[in-house]
């Protein structure tokens, strides 16, 4: 790993918990906000491979429950296995296109949406989620896919920026 | 050659999935202190963050709001001129009844909110999770607020502090899934228990008997009961349906909020607990 990356990747986690805090984070399609953490988990995941994913989304998650009257660590325990799956697209040999990465956002933003809303109910904590679950899980991840078609590219070239040594793609990093 | 399973990134996965489930079980039941003392540094952290973002982001978010909203934007602007107007003839109409009331409460000893202090506050921002409804103020325990400490605008509940950082705090609106209040209506002084349903939508009025009258606009205040967690009289809701449902144990009541919950700017927190606090 380039050493500029130890210190773009904490940047990018700024960048991303500051917008969320933000008036865009408060902006609201049929009342749910989009969810700009779960989608810089699987951003970063699907860039920077499983082990930053499961990393970012745990900080994220620490920072989403900060925010919410929520049990610590239920945020974070989804967000980090969302951005282990999306960072999985490393050890297999799919195709190094959009429509992939397009799928692959769709599959986990939707997933870990879900997976939030299950574990709440579960918890017996009285959400949104009760109320509008396919409205949140539906909106949230349309939101995460939109987003995910101009900011993959960009974080891509921010993190490869300075550095030879990465490959343009980590498809098929075997472990 | 090293078991698949114990590879680097499953060694990271496995331990943040141990931090995230002790985390979870020690704050489940409740919350302990130093996860109360963590939240609220990480608020205080980001405030300034918040700021800084809000003055970059601000400007580009008005002229996209303001270009697709403009209609609407003006014909708001005209009505709040309208509803100013009207509040300030209420307020002149207002002033004398409410001298004889705040007189009266003192005299029996009533607590209710005209009686109480309270801090003014300005909503920062609209907490932006899916998982409840609430806002932020720019005040926080430095000033004097505390959790539990009711929050009301100039027209009705807007609901309750739940977290407090040294300069900010939280506040859960009266919509959401997860807010009650114990609400008195009707000349009778009837009682029954207002839940909220989410953004956009009423509150429920629930435990009000079958064949109960109530008119549409009929304004619903708090109940102030013994051990209820607001002081009785703050105006809740006003009536927008009622019925009973076909084999009915209760009456089906729906109230429309008094306070603009998905637009507030200045709200009052009161500087009451209630009484078991």
């Amino acid at each position: 790993m380039n050493r500029y990356r130890y210190f773009k990747i904490p940047l990018v986690i700024l960048t991303f918990a500051a917008i969320q805090r933000s008036q865009i984070g408060t902006l609201t399609i049929s009342s749910v906000h989009p969810d700009l953490l779960l989608a810089g988990t699987i951003f970063l995941g699907l860039t920077e491979g499983r082990e930053v994913g499961a990393v970012v989304g745990f900080i994220f998650g620490l920072f989403a429950d900060s925010f919410a009257s929520v049990p610590f660590g239920v945020s974070s325990l989804v967000y980090a296995v969302m951005g282990y799956i999306a960072g999985m697209v490393e050890v297999t040999t799919f195709p190094d296109s959009r429509l992939v990465d397009t799928a692959i956002v769709a599959i986990t933003a939707g997933g870990g949406e879900a997976f939030l809303g299950a574990l709440l109910n579960v918890l017996g904590i009285n959400t949104l989620f009760d109320q509008k679950f396919t409205e949140v899980v539906l909106v949230a991840t349309l939101l995460t896919v939109v987003l995910s078609v101009p900011v993959v590219p960009l974080l891509r070239w921010v993190l490869a920026m300075g550095t030879e040594e990465r490959p343009p793609s980590r498809r098929g990093i075997r472990d | 050659m090293t078991n698949s399973l114990f590879r680097r990134p499953r060694i990271t996965l496995i331990v943040v999935l141990l931090v995230s489930f002790t985390l979870l079980s020690v704050s489940y039941r409740r919350t302990p202190s130093f996860v109360v003392s963590a939240k609220g540094l990480v608020r205080d952290f980001v405030t300034p963050i918040r700021s800084a973002t809000t003055d970059v982001v601000n400007p580009i978010y008005n002229t996209i709001v303001g270009a697709f909203d403009y209609g609407r934007l003006r014909a708001q602007n005209q009505a709040l001129r309208s509803q100013i107007l009207s509040i300030e003839n209420q307020r002149v109409a207002n002033q004398g009844a409410y001298a004889s009331m705040t007189a009266l409460a003192q005299e029996l000893n009533i607590k209710y909110i005209g009686t109480v202090k309270s801090t003014p506050a300005m909503v920062i921002s609209i907490t932006p999770t899916n998982l409840q409804l609430s806002v932020e103020l720019d005040k926080g325990s430095s000033e004097g607020i505390q959790v539990g400490n009711p929050v009301v605008d100039s027209l009705g509940l807007v609901g309750r502090v739940i977290q407090v950082s040294s300069s900010t705090s939280t506040v859960l609106l009266a919509s959401d899934p997860n807010f009650s209040v114990g609400v008195r209506f009707g000349n009778a002084g009837q009682i029954g228990l207002a839940v909220g349903q989410g953004s956009n939508t009423s509150l429920a009025v629930q435990l009000v008997d079958p064949g109960t009258i109530l008119h549409k606009g009929e304004p619903m205040f708090t109940s102030g009961l013994q051990g209820e967690i607001f002081p009785g009289g703050i105006p809740v809701g006003r009536v927008t349906q009622a019925y009973t449902p076909a084999g009915g144990l209760e009456e089906h009541v729906d109230i429309a909020p008094m306070a603009p919950l998905d637009n507030l700017e200045y709200v009052a927190v009161l500087d009451w607990l209630p009484p078991s606090s």
